[in-house]
């Protein structure tokens, strides 16, 4: 099979067609149609394209018509030989945007699958592919895993070619490089990078397709799969790979130096290198006003570190240290944890599995049930979890508002901290505070040693890049962020004109 | 495979490693200890201390920078030829490993004491030497790193203790007059106790400095962070007096006991758990140092390529002899007072003054 795929076209047209038959055998979604040619019906010509993946108006209308019918018409009186024909066909025959030729059975093969339309002409050994794909696709709608309130609407599709002409659309400069690999024996999938030339770090460039390259595997199906081929550190909880389905996103990223990788077949688009605080940015930080947004960003930096440890500090303050607590407030947790059976740690443990299980739940059930699921889940069984007396009305408290809080950021970082905090709450169950200072710190020795292509992952705050911190827990605005808020990333220190910030005309003239 | 961590850390790290280092132990147990000796002119002695301390670390810098770029455990052999060289690095050695195992002893006993008594000393030593191995396994670079995390959470809390203890209702500044009643003569010898126990360890440091990139800035980097800390320490030693009177000095953790009374609007009331976060965290740092100049002296002293096959092991050691150092925490009291001021000035003075004098002798024959 293999040496099949390695050979070259022939000039006999028969033969040729029974050769992509043979590698195409039992592929019942090829379809082959010969017919002549309207000018010369001794040159017979040969169509072969994939259904569903071929548009078939095109087919039949811009190919077929024009060689069977419409040729002549154009050119009254001419004949055409056979050693013409192929040479005619292509200025003449052919109402096509994009063709191409080639010699290589392989290559052949691979336009037909990819939904490209070959043609053959009796008594040449060359292939025209004509570039007439056309199939069912999903339409480009709202981003479904981010969704703003003010912002761009659309997201990325499962076809790569629609995917990069959206960021396209963005970013209307030459220097917007896509570059376009093969990945996947078997998946033959198209994988594309994009950066901005000049912008983005040649030497991160680099080593994203080095990396890419190393890739032998059979078949590519999400960029997850590319995620975990390529990072830097995967025993890690911490994702050092961002993804998102939104082209305004990936566009802003490209901006500040990354790089972006598209893979066809998924809307989700991967940029790299990534850093822990853009997992707590959200592309709408962006477009509302710099004062709503720090303030918002603020509690949600809050409520990240709450997801992190809220439960953890729950457990050690009423297992361990309930001097902590304000006497008052130590009464009422004290009455309240009188009925429950059951030592903090472990109520709080299991209430946070059957949170994970709530949430998973809402994930996986058809959409319409997911509702009665968070209200039978959170309500009913809260409420009478409580009321029979196996957990306090406190940890309920502290368990929703953490679940709440870990959706407040970026769901992939948001599973990281949710891991994190079973760890976090077993230490604080043996060991109290000191278990959970113990533990933090940990986390953060892990994470001050992380590195997401050359970048450490908690720059700009450690190593401090001073300049960069305008755009970390505050944004600062527009007028004011002159050189680029992730400078870390790329090569673009200068990004606006000095002095672009409104001023009013002087009243009273 | 090693990564070279010669000239990687910026100045502004190491200043701020060099700082938790001076303060991370002390800030719980000098105000006890000066007081202990003393009486209420304890925070003198710290401002004493710090101008010998400040002489001391300019002995320090002077070494570092004749010697850039290589560590006391490498300069040492050249001064002094290979075997004693290797000798004076033994001695500098267990300096590193004796002075973590102290600290993390300190440590553990105070855990135990004023938090957990019925759990064994060994899980608090065993559990910070665990993330003090982390950290030194990951190099020199996830260290300052880590310690510029910390920076911001343990000079806020010092900011808020600071702060926050001038409320307390028993705070009476007179309780710290008059001055030098017992004489100066007896601050003047307490001042030998803060200037060996913090300043003097930051001798240390000749095992880190190599790996500046900027290895001029090692003379302010020094002195400023002496002189931070040191006002610190005096500030809150001070205020121990003027809130415990002269009971201060009878108490084991003054620093802790002040805390516990601070009180605000009903929240916050007995935080002294807080003081438990700040002391963990910088008493990471702190042992994370000795025991990085402990691995690091240990592989040049053995020419080994690599310290971090010696890491685990040295762990396990390091924590062995915190348990084996002292009886109880009484001897640990004595030990402090008493042994350490001088035994420490063997490493901390002597050997940096050999050195200095030998390579002088050397350079003018």
């Amino acid at each position: 099979m293999e040496l099949l795929e390695n050979q070259v076209l022939k000039k006999d047209l028969e033969n040729n067609i029974k050769l992509i038959k043979i590698i195409l055998d039992k592929c019942s979604d090829v379809i082959y149609r010969e017919f002549v040619f309207a000018q010369n019906e001794q040159i017979k010509l040969a169509l072969i394209y994939t259904d569903g993946l071929a548009d078939k108006g095109q087919v039949s209308d811009q190919i077929m018509r024009a060689l069977a019918l419409e040729v002549p018409m154009a050119v009254p009186g001419r004949v055409i030989t056979k050693a013409q024909a192929l040479e005619f066909i292509k200025e003449r025959g052919l109402c096509i945007h994009q063709i191409k030729e080639t010699n290589k059975v392989g290559e052949v093969v691979h336009a037909i699958l990819s939904g490209d339309t070959v043609l053959l002409v009796d008594g040449h050994d060359t292939a025209i592919i004509n570039g007439a794909r056309g199939w069912e696709s999903r339409p480009i709608t709202d981003p479904e895993a981010e969704p703003t309130v003010r912002g761009p609407r659309e997201s990325f599709v499962e076809s790569i070619r629609v995917n990069t002409s959206l960021l396209r659309r963005k970013i209307k400069s030459p220097k917007l490089k896509i570059e376009s690999f093969r990945i996947g024996r078997l998946s033959a999938t198209d994988v594309a990078i994009a950066y901005i030339d000049g912008v983005a770090n040649d030497q991160v460039v680099k080593e994203v397709k080095k990396r890419l390259e190393r890739i032998k595997i059979d078949a590519i199906l999400e960029t997850g799969y590319i995620e975990e081929l390529i990072e830097d550190e995967p025993w890690s909880p911490f994702p050092t790979i961002n993804h998102t389905e939104k082209p305004d996103r990936v566009a802003a990223m490209l901006l500040e130096g990354r790089v972006a990788i598209f893979v066809d077949g998924t809307p989700f688009v991967l940029t790299v290198p990534s850093l822990l605080v853009e997992f707590l940015h959200a592309s709408e930080d962006y477009y509302e006003r710099f004062i709503f947004t720090s303030a918002v960003r603020v509690i949600r930096y809050l409520a990240a570190f709450a997801s992190l440890i809220l439960p953890s500090l729950y457990i050690a303050i009423v297992s361990y240290h309930h001097e902590l607590l304000p006497t008052a407030l130590l009464l009422s947790v004290a009455a309240q944890r009188e009925r429950v059976p059951y030592p903090a740690f472990f109520e709080v443990f299991s209430m946070e599995l059957v949170f994970e299980v709530l949430r998973e739940a809402g994930i996986r059930l058809p959409r319409p049930i997911g509702q009665a699921i968070s209200i039978v889940g959170a309500l009913v069984l809260g409420d009478s979890a409580v009321r029979a007396g196996f957990v306090a009305e406190a940890t309920i408290i502290v368990v929703a508002f953490t679940g709440i809080s870990s959706f407040t950021f970026h769901y992939s970082a948001s599973i990281s901290f949710r891991l994190l905090r079973f760890f976090l709450m077993i230490l604080s169950g043996t060991l109290g505070l000191f278990g959970l200072t113990a533990g933090v710190s940990a986390i953060c020795i892990h994470l001050c040693g992380l590195r997401s292509f050359g970048v450490p992952y908690l720059s700009p705050v450690v190593p401090t890049a001073y300049s960069d911190l305008k755009d970390v827990v505050l944004r600062a605005p527009w007028w004011a962020m002159l050189t680029n808020p992730r400078s870390v990333l790329g090569n673009n220190k200068k990004r606006e004109a000095y002095g672009l910030k409104p001023t009013p005309p002087e009243s009273g003239k | 495979m090693q990564v070279k961590e010669e000239g990687r850390v910026n100045s502004e790290q190491i200043f701020f490693l060099v700082l938790n280092f001076l303060l991370a132990s002390a800030f719980i147990m000098i105000p006890s200890t000066v007081t202990g000796k003393a009486g209420k002119d304890g925070w003198a002695a710290i401002l004493i201390a710090t101008g010998a301390g400040s002489l001391l670390s300019m002995l320090y810098t002077a070494l570092c920078i004749r010697f850039s770029g290589r560590t006391i455990i490498q300069f040492a052999q050249e001064i002094m030829g290979k075997i004693p060289g290797k000798i004076l690095g033994i001695i500098f050695v267990w300096f590193a490993l004796h002075l973590g195992a102290l600290v993390l002893r300190n440590f553990g006993d105070f855990m135990v004491i004023s938090l957990m008594p019925s759990t064994p000393l060994i899980v608090f030593n065993a559990v910070v030497m665990l993330i003090a191995v982390m950290a030194v396994y990951r190099g020199i670079e996830v260290l300052c790193h880590f310690n510029l995390m910390l920076v911001p959470v343990i000079l806020s809390s010092m900011a808020v203790i600071i702060i926050f203890s001038f409320t307390i209702h028993d705070f009476d500044a007179a309780n710290l007059l008059p001055l030098f009643e017992s004489g100066f003569s007896r601050v003047l010898k307490t001042s030998l106790i803060p200037l060996t126990f913090p300043f003097g360890e930051s001798v240390l440091f000749l095992m880190i400095f190599p790996c500046m990139s900027v290895p001029r800035d090692t003379k302010k980097i020094m002195v400023g962070a002496i002189l931070a800390a040191a006002l610190i320490m005096a500030v809150i030693t001070a205020e121990t007096v003027a809130v415990f009177g002269s009971n201060a000095k009878n108490l084991m953790y003054s620093t802790h006991s002040m805390i516990r009374c601070i009180e605000l609007a009903q929240i916050f009331e007995r935080t002294d758990a807080i003081t438990i976060v700040i002391w963990i965290l910088s008493g990471v740092i702190k042992i994370s140092v000795c025991f990085y100049a402990f691995v690091k002296g240990c592989a040049q002293l053995f020419a080994l390529k690599d310290y971090r096959p010696i890491v685990v092991p040295s762990g396990i050691i390091m924590t062995a002899l915190s348990i084996l150092v002292y009886e109880n925490v009484i001897e640990q009291t004595e030990f402090a007072s008493k042994i350490w001021p001088l035994y420490s000035l063997v490493f901390e003075l002597l050997l940096p003054l050999m050195l200095i004098t030998f390579d002088s002798v050397k350079k003018v024959f």
